[in-house]
């Protein structure tokens, strides 16, 4: 090794130069990375409004910089090889240098060592480390004092920290009166309708809709807030059904009778009340016990046989007036509690609705909401519309409200007109208005089918003539044909353009 | 100076007698006479391509006269059947009267033979000719015999009048060392030509080689030192020939259909050797791949129904493989 210094010192100063540069390169990378981290935590800390000790921070960062440096500096190897290729390359020397270190590195005894090496000497001692391998840093490393000027840049100036709701707050105060408005006024309708029905519970949780709606109005409120008085009053709500399932639970539920059917224009519940009223004298006259007999037996005839019936009519019949009272009574509470549930649910759904909307809303989609039409807007009272077949995502303004029993006839008629109404309605509406990005598309294929005409081929072309010219290509392939005529066939089917 | 070193030099020395010999008949056409003495040196053959009367058969018997070989030429018709070429068994009489069978040699029994026009044979005559190429023997009636050596076959075909040929088939085609073009000669080449042909004495080369010099510079040749990074430029240079590997180029992928086969990398390697060798260095370079890889890879790459159709030339995708791959593989 020793005859061959030159060619030997050469290859350690390329290898030690290439270690180096591959050394700062690493090292511009990485402090690249320590001030994108800087920055990006700089930006976050402002935005946040977090107070980050900046010494220790800066310091933490640096020391994790050094040490993945000091890792990956480890190790990078030495490619004497590549060094040396690349000084025959930058000095014209056709692999002399490359070709005599890896002979004499690893085919010592190779009878061309001793010529290869004379030449390798002569050229070794004109390499210049320097010239082979420049000082060349790659363009990303100019990012390095843009970051620090940045990270300076967010440290002196200040950043107030980011308000995520600002953006939303002019709208929002407009939207919660309007769902203000809405609550209160279906609040009040509720309240007439549990008055009626002299339905306590959902009475009092009406008032309450009515002044969660009044308040809203008065003191409007972030969405947030708001959304959060909905969900108390709705916890309530739940609380009130809840004791309404266990006292039906306690009691059976199974005598709960049709409400729906009609006994001389009169609902079942209030014949049942004219029936109590009736035997609420202690001592009724017997035509009236006889009247009263008559009555059960034409509801009985009217919703079917009913176990709580026949005992009615049996304790008529044995002249029990007290056990028939108390048994009217019971059915009566029954009723009373399968309608105090419907209303809570009513209630629970506007609430439900309510708080979406205004969500909706605050996240700006409402413009789904907004084209439908408003409880107002559509001439109807939320009294008249039927809820069969409506959900609670249906609900515009309420429009599914029914009163249990109500008296102005209940009928799937009148429901079926209503949504062919809402069905109308929608579908006067624009066919379609979203906006898809318009340019070109995936290719659209169409066949035309049609009755081939006589004497005409019977398959298309296109699901003949790649087989014909794959057939065709494999007979020009084996030179099977003169090669003026391989030049026709390769151009006629060229010319049909269905090249693969 | 050292043994190697005064090798080389003779080496040098040698081969520029015997082309400066061949130039006192040939004009121009360094780039072919330099690709004969290539597949002399690496034991190939070469297939010559260029219309008639360029002198391609006044080159290899040039060839021939200055090297102290035997030379035959066999003109390819399409009539020549394979006994014409190996030679056959004929009925001879000895002293006494007995009959026996004795076998004729063919024109393939010399040192250098000149297929010409090669195309215009029948595949099965050009066949028997192939496997002579590949095995150095001849089997005839179960018997084997040697060929000559130095061997090397210099066929020729005329690419114009193509009606009736019978070109030579790709699995064919491999066989052959190099392909080289026989051009058309320059002005001052043809001035040179009229002057030289015209005279009342044509000047005739002197043999300067003897067939054992031959075969030991052909194992001369294979002593010569190539870099690992060199040779896998060599094999990068191959596989940028499939259209199916990575580092093959657009046109390779739209206009090949098979890449050159590992016949291919070895002819580089070795040619690349012999003008590493002709240019008085120790080892290959890159720049000797290049020099060599134009009529190494040519004939090795099989165009698909595309290229064909559009008129590619071989030639032209392995100039465009040399400008765009780069010396060192990407890490």
């Amino acid at each position: 090794m020793t005859r061959y210094h030159h060619l030997d010192r050469a290859a350690q100063r390329l290898q030690q130069r290439s270690v180096r540069l591959q050394r700062l390169v690493l090292g511009c990378d990485v402090l690249l990375g320590c001030c994108g981290a800087a920055l990006l935590a700089t930006l976050l800390a402002a935005l946040a409004g977090w107070t980050l000790p900046s010494g220790i921070f800066y310091g933490i960062l640096g020391g994790l910089a050094v040490s993945i440096f000091a890792i990956l500096a480890w190790r990078i190897q030495s490619d004497t090889m590549g060094a040396l290729a690349r000084a025959d390359k930058v000095l014209g020397l056709h692999a002399a240098l490359s070709t005599a270190y890896e002979y004499l590195q690893q085919h010592a005894t190779h009878p061309f060592v001793p010529a290869l090496m004379t030449v390798a000497e002569r050229y070794a001692h004109r390499v210049e480390a320097r010239r082979v391998l420049p000082l060349q840093l790659p363009p990303r490393v100019w990012g390095i004092p843009v970051l620090i000027a940045a990270t300076l840049s967010c440290s002196f100036f200040h950043i107030s920290p980011w308000q995520f709701d600002t953006a939303h707050e002019p709208e929002a105060v407009p939207q919660v009166a309007r769902e203000g408005q809405r609550l209160e006024k279906w609040g009040r309708e509720l309240e007439e309708l549990a008055r009626r029905e002299q339905l306590d519970r959902s009475m009092i949780l009406a008032r309450q809709i009515q002044q969660l709606g009044q308040r809203m109005q008065r003191e409007g409120g972030e969405p947030g807030q708001v959304t959060e008085r909905i969900a108390t009053l709705s916890q309530y709500l739940q609380r009130l059904q809840q004791e309404l399932r266990e006292r039906a639970l306690m009691s059976d539920s199974s005598g709960t009778l049709a409400r729906d059917v009609r006994m001389s224009g009169k609902s079942v519940k209030q014949e049942l009340r004219d029936l109590l009223q009736m035997l609420q004298q202690d001592t009724p006259a017997r035509d009236t016990a006889a009247l009263a007999e008559q009555s059960v037996q034409r509801l009985s005839r009217q919703i079917g046989q009913h176990p709580q019936l026949e005992s009615l009519l049996q304790s008529l019949r044995s002249g029990d007036l007290d056990a028939a009272r108390q048994m009217l009574r019971d059915v009566l509470e029954q009723q009373q509690a399968t309608d105090d549930g419907e209303h809570l649910d009513r209630a629970r759904r506007a609430l439900e609705y309510s708080t979406r909307s205004i969500q909706r809303h605050s996240q700006g989609e409402t413009s789904a909401g907004r084209s439908r039409p408003q409880p107002d807007a559509s001439g109807q009272s939320p009294l008249e519309m039927g809820d069969e077949g409506m959900s609670s995502e249906q609900m515009s303004g309420m429009e599914d409200f029914q009163a249990p029993g109500a008296e102005d006839g209940v009928g799937s008629a009148h429901t079926t007109r209503q949504q062919a109404e809402v069905a109308l309605r929608e579908s006067e509406q624009p066919v379609s208005n979203v906006e898809v990005p318009s340019g070109e598309g995936p290719m659209r294929m169409s066949y035309i089918r049609s009755l081939p005409l006589p004497n005409e081929a019977q398959v298309p072309v296109e699901n003949t003539v790649t087989q014909y010219q794959h057939a065709a290509e494999e007979v020009v392939a084996q030179e099977q044909i003169p090669r003026v005529y391989r030049e026709h066939i390769k151009q006629y089917f060229l010319s049909l353009g269905i090249m693969k | 100076m050292t043994d190697i070193e005064a090798q080389v030099t003779q080496f040098g020395e040698d081969f520029r007698r015997v082309r400066s010999e061949i130039a006192k008949v040939i004009v121009g056409h360094a780039d072919v006479i330099e690709g004969l003495l290539i597949c002399l040196l690496c034991g190939g053959h070469a297939l010559l391509e260029g219309v008639p009367g360029l002198g391609k058969t006044l080159l290899v018997k040039s060839l021939g006269a200055a090297l102290h070989l035997d030379f035959s030429r066999i003109q390819f018709t399409p009539d020549l059947m394979p006994a014409d070429i190996t030679g056959t068994r004929v009925v001879s009489q000895d002293e006494e009267g007995h009959r026996y069978f004795e076998f004729q040699q063919g024109p393939i029994f010399s040192n250098i033979v000149l297929a010409d026009e090669i195309n215009r044979a029948t595949p099965k005559t050009q066949s028997a000719l192939l496997e002579a190429m590949q095995e150095q023997t001849v089997t005839i009636a179960g018997v084997e015999y040697k060929l000559h050596l130095p061997f090397l076959v210099l066929a020729t075909q005329n690419p114009l009048e193509m009606d009736g040929t019978y070109p030579l088939p790709e699995a064919q085609l491999d066989r052959f060392f190099l392909k080289l073009q026989v051009t058309y000669p320059s002005y001052e080449d043809l001035s040179e030509i009229v002057d030289r042909t015209t005279q009342r004495q044509e000047r005739q080369p002197e043999p300067i080689l003897q067939a054992a010099q031959i075969l030991e510079a052909q194992q001369f040749v294979r002593d010569v030192p190539i870099a690992s990074h060199v040779k896998n430029y060599a094999i990068r240079l191959v596989m940028a020939t499939h259209p199916q590997t990575p580092v093959a180029s657009e046109p390779v992928k739209r206009y090949v259909r098979y890449g050159s086969s590992p016949r291919g990398v070895q002819s580089l390697v070795l040619a690349a050797k012999v003008r590493a060798l002709f240019q008085g260095r120790f080892h290959v370079g890159f720049e000797d791949l290049r020099a060599v890889a134009v009529p190494c890879l040519q004939h090795r790459l099989i165009l698909n129904f595309e290229g064909e159709a559009e008129g590619i030339e071989s030639t032209t995708l392995v100039r465009d493989i040399l400008e765009h791959l780069p010396e060192q593989a990407p890490r």
